[in-house]
C-alpha cells in the first residue's frame, strides 16, 4: 500500500516536473532561438518551391552540401516535418505557460497589495504634512488617487502591528496583469489559423482574349472539360492594362468580371491588383498579364527570288496552313518567339538558327517535289530574312512583316480557411501588447511616519518609480494644504 | 521643390549642424549649446516633415515607395524617436548628450546615403502592387517601430561601450541606458508588430491571395520580431539585464536593417524593390 502511494507520488512528482519544463520560459527561449535560426537558413537558402531548377542549384554547391540540404529538408524548410514539430512544440509551451500563469494573474488582480514594511526612501518619496492619522488622510488620498486613475483604494494593516500601522494602497490598470496572457492567447489563435490555412485550396485560371464574354461554368454545377474549380460560375467580360498618362508605365492590371453564386445571384466586379473579388469564401486575384504566343497572328511578306521583289502578303495564325497564290507552296507558322534570347537552349524544338536579336517565327514550308510527294522544310523567319535559303532552293523566301500576340490574364483563386481566426488572433495580440506596454499595472502605497507622508509607486508591482512617487506625494500634500486653507 | 528634395537637403545639413552642436555641448558641458543644437534639430525635422508631406502629395501616396524615400523616412523616424524620448522621459544630461550625438549622426548618415548620386530622387509612378492605402499603414507603422528600436540600439551600444570603460560609481548612468533601451523597445514593439506582421499579412492577402508566403522579407521580419520577443522575455530574468540584453537589442536592430536593405538587394522575392 505504502509503495503504491509512494509510486503514485513519484509519478505525480515526475508529471509536475515535466509540466514545469514544458511550460518554462527557458524552453520558450530555446524554441524561439531554433525557430529564428531555421527561418534565417530558409530566408537565405533558395527554397525549392519558389526556385526554378532548385536541384541543379543545390548540386552546384557540391555533393556534401547537396546531401546536407536534401536530407535535412533545408530545400523546403518551412514545410518540413521538423519545422512543423518546432512550431507545435512552441505552441504547446505557450499553451501550458499561459494556463499556469492565468490563475495566478487573476488571483493577483482580485487581491489588494499587501502591507509593505519598507517604502524604500531611494525610490519612494516623502513630504512633510500636518499631523494627522492615516484614517483622516484616507478621503483626501482617495480623491487625489481617483483623479489620476487609481482604483481599489483601501486601507491595509500590518500583520505584526494591526492596531497601529496602516497604509493606503491603490491600483491602476490592474487588469493589464492579464495582458501578457492575452498576447499569448492571441499568438495561439494566429498559429491555429495558420494550421487551418494549410488546407487551403488555390489555383490559377488563364483567361485568353477568346474567353472574353464566355461563361466559365463551375465544376460543382457542371463537371465538364473546361469547367473551373470554383463554387461559382465566372465570366470575364474584358481585361487589360491601364498605363500612366504619356508613359508606358503600367498603372493597373484589371479584369471586368461577373460571377454567379450558388443562389444564382449576380456579382459584378472590377478585379485589379489590391482589389480582389471575394465570393463564396474564395478570393479571386489578378495575378499575371501575359502573352499567348501559341495563338500569335503572323503576317509574312513573300519574296520572289527571281523577280527580286515582294509579291505577296499572307496572314496566318500559329498552326494554320495558308496556300501561296500563284505558287505551289503553302506555309504554316509553327511557333513564334517575340524574344528568342529567352528561349531555353535545351529546348528540343530549337532549330539552332533563330536570330536572337529580333522576333522570330518558325515556319513549315510545304510543296510537292518532282515525284509528287509532299515535302516539308522548316525554317526561321525574321524581319530581315529567313533560313529557307540555307535549307533548300525555293523560288520564294519569307520576311516577317508584322505580328500580334493575344494577351492572357492569369487569375489566381484562393480559399483560406482559418483566415478569420488568424485576424482575430492578431487583434487579441495587439490588445495584449497595448495592455502590456502602454497600460502598465501600477500599485501605490501611502504611509505615515510621524508627520511625513511616504509614497511609493511601483510599475508592474516590481519596479519602483521615483518620479511618480514624488508627483503623487506632492499632489496629496498640495490637496491637504488647499483643504486647510479652505477650512481656515 | 514639390518633390521635397531641397527640404531634405536642408534637413540633412541641420542634422549635421546639430550633431556638431551636441559634440560641443558634451565636450564643454554647455546646456545652452545643447538647447541650441536641439533647436536646430527640431528645425531640421520640421523641414524634413514638410518635405515628406510635399513629396507625398506629389506622389499621390505615402512616400516610401523607393529606396531613396525609405531612407529619408527612416531618418525622419530616428529624429522623431529621439524628440519624443527627450520630451516625455526624464533622462540625465549625460545620457541625453550621448543619445543626441548618436542619433543626430545616424540620421545625418541616412540622409547622406539617400542623397547619394547612386539613388534617383525622381518621383516614380507607383507600380500596381503599391497602389494601396495599406502602404502607409504597413510601412509607416514598421518604420515608427524601428525608429524606437534605433533609440534602443543607441542606448545599448552606449551601454556596452560604457560598461567596458566606466567604473562602478557610474552604475546609475548605465542603469538609465539599460532602462531607456527597454522603454524604447516597449514603445516600438507594438508598432512593429502591428505594422510588420498584422498589416503586412492583411495587405499580402489583399494583393497576392496569401497572408504569409515565407518571402525572404517576411521571413527576416519574423526573425527580427522573434529577437525582440526574446529580448522582452529575457528581461524577466534579472541576470539577463545589462550586457546580454544590450547585445540582443543590437542584434535586433542589425536584423531590422538587414530586413530593410539587405533583403532588397541580396535576396529577391515579391518584396524586392529598388
Amino acid at each position: 500500500m505504502r509503495s503504491a502511494r509512494s509510486g503514485r507520488g513519484r509519478v505525480a512528482q515526475g508529471m509536475t516536473r515535466v509540466l514545469a519544463m514544458l511550460s518554462s520560459l527557458r524552453l520558450a527561449i530555446v524554441l524561439m532561438v531554433l525557430l529564428a535560426l531555421a527561418a534565417v537558413v530558409g530566408g537565405i537558402l533558395p527554397q525549392s518551391p519558389s526556385t526554378p531548377d532548385a536541384a541543379s542549384l543545390y548540386r552546384s554547391y557540391g555533393v556534401f552540401w547537396y546531401r546536407v540540404i536534401t536530407r535535412l529538408s533545408l530545400d523546403d524548410i518551412f514545410h518540413s516535418i521538423w519545422f512543423f514539430v518546432l512550431v507545435e512544440a512552441f505552441a504547446l509551451n505557450l499553451m501550458l505557460c499561459t494556463a499556469r500563469r492565468l490563475m495566478s494573474s487573476i488571483r493577483e488582480i482580485m487581491s489588494s497589495p499587501p502591507y509593505r514594511n519598507d517604502l524604500n526612501p531611494d525610490y519612494g518619496a516623502t513630504c512633510r504634512i500636518r499631523p494627522t492619522s492615516i484614517n483622516d488622510l484616507l478621503p483626501t488620498c482617495r480623491r487625489v488617487l481617483r483623479r489620476v486613475g487609481y482604483r481599489r483604494i483601501a486601507l491595509v494593516r500590518s500583520e505584526n502591528q494591526p492596531e497601529q500601522a496602516a497604509q493606503i494602497v491603490a491600483q491602476r490598470f490592474r487588469w493589464s496583469r492579464l495582458a501578457p496572457d492575452v498576447v499569448h492567447i492571441g499568438i495561439l489563435l494566429v498559429l491555429l489559423g495558420a494550421l487551418l490555412g494549410l488546407s487551403r485550396a488555390e489555383g490559377v485560371l488563364r483567361i485568353g482574349e477568346s474567353d472574353r464574354g464566355r461563361v466559365l461554368m463551375s465544376c460543382e454545377t457542371e463537371p465538364s472539360e473546361g469547367c473551373v474549380p470554383l463554387p461559382f460560375d465566372l465570366r470575364v467580360d474584358d481585361f487589360g492594362v491601364d498605363v500612366y498618362e504619356d508613359t508606358v508605365q503600367v498603372r493597373d492590371t484589371w479584369a471586368q468580371a461577373s460571377a454567379w453564386d450558388e443562389r444564382g445571384r449576380l456579382h459584378e466586379a472590377r478585379i485589379s491588383v489590391n482589389h480582389p473579388l471575394y465570393l463564396e469564401n474564395y478570393g479571386l486575384y489578378v495575378w499575371l498579364l501575359g502573352e499567348d504566343t501559341s495563338r500569335a497572328e503572323i503576317r509574312l511578306h513573300v519574296f520572289d527570288r527571281e523577280r527580286n521583289l515582294i509579291v505577296l502578303q499572307v496572314e496566318a495564325q500559329i498552326g494554320e496552313r495558308v496556300e501561296l497564290a500563284g505558287y505551289p507552296i503553302s506555309v504554316s507558322p509553327i511557333a513564334f518567339y517575340p524574344n528568342p534570347a529567352a528561349v531555353n537552349a535545351d529546348d528540343p524544338e530549337d532549330l539552332g538558327w533563330g536570330d536572337l536579336r529580333q522576333p522570330s517565327v518558325r515556319i513549315d514550308a510545304i510543296w510537292r517535289d518532282e515525284q509528287g510527294q509532299e515535302a516539308v522544310a522548316q525554317a526561321w523567319v525574321t524581319a530581315s530574312g529567313s533560313s529557307l535559303e540555307d535549307v533548300c532552293e525555293m523560288p520564294v523566301s519569307f520576311l516577317l512583316a508584322d505580328y500580334r500576340v493575344p494577351m492572357t490574364l492569369d487569375l489566381r483563386f484562393v480559399q483560406s480557411p482559418g483566415y478569420g481566426i488568424l485576424i482575430a488572433g492578431f487583434v487579441i495580440v495587439m490588445i495584449g501588447l497595448v495592455g502590456s506596454f502602454y497600460l502598465v499595472p501600477t500599485q501605490v502605497w501611502l504611509g505615515l511616519k510621524h508627520d511625513q507622508l511616504e509614497c511609493l509607486v511601483n510599475d508592474r508591482g516590481r519596479l519602483p518609480n521615483s518620479r511618480r512617487s514624488t508627483q503623487l506625494a506632492n499632489a496629496i500634500a498640495g490637496e491637504l494644504m488647499r483643504e486647510e486653507a479652505a477650512n481656515d | 521643390m514639390t518633390d521635397g528634395v531641397l527640404l531634405f537637403d536642408i534637413a540633412a545639413i541641420s542634422y549635421l549642424v546639430a550633431f556638431t552642436g551636441f559634440v560641443f555641448s558634451a565636450a564643454f558641458q554647455s546646456r545652452s549649446v545643447e538647447l541650441t543644437a536641439n533647436g536646430v534639430l527640431i528645425l531640421g525635422w520640421t523641414a524634413h516633415s514638410t518635405g515628406l508631406v510635399l513629396r507625398g502629395f506629389a506622389l499621390g501616396a505615402f512616400p516610401v515607395t523607393t529606396t531613396y524615400e525609405s531612407l529619408i523616412f527612416y531618418g525622419w523616424v530616428f529624429a522623431l524617436g529621439y524628440l519624443v524620448t527627450i520630451t516625455l522621459a526624464l533622462i540625465p544630461q549625460r545620457v541625453r548628450n550621448a543619445l543626441a550625438i548618436f542619433i543626430s549622426l545616424l540620421t545625418a548618415l541616412f540622409m547622406a546615403l539617400a542623397s547619394s548620386p547612386l539613388r534617383s530622387t525622381d518621383i516614380a509612378p507607383l507600380v500596381p502592387a503599391l497602389r494601396s492605402h495599406w502602404l502607409a499603414l504597413h510601412v509607416g507603422f514598421v518604420f515608427v517601430g524601428e525608429g524606437f528600436f534605433t533609440l534602443a540600439f543607441a542606448s545599448s551600444l552606449l551601454y556596452l561601450w560604457g560598461s567596458r570603460r566606466r567604473k562602478e560609481t557610474d552604475t546609475a548612468y548605465l542603469e538609465r541606458l539599460d532602462r531607456l533601451s527597454y522603454q524604447a523597445i516597449s514603445v516600438g514593439f507594438p508598432f512593429f508588430t502591428l505594422g510588420g506582421l498584422f498589416f503586412g499579412a492583411i495587405w499580402a492577402k489583399h494583393a497576392w491571395g496569401r497572408y504569409w508566403g515565407w518571402d525572404p522579407k517576411e521571413t527576416f521580419m519574423l526573425v527580427t520580431w522573434l529577437v525582440y520577443v526574446l529580448y522582452l522575455h529575457v528581461r524577466v530574468q534579472s541576470k539577463w539585464q545589462g550586457r546580454r540584453a544590450a547585445w540582443l537589442a543590437v542584434l535586433g536592430f542589425l536584423l531590422a536593417l538587414f530586413t530593410f536593405a539587405g533583403v532588397n538587394f541580396l535576396l529577391p522575392g515579391l518584396h524586392s524593390y529598388r
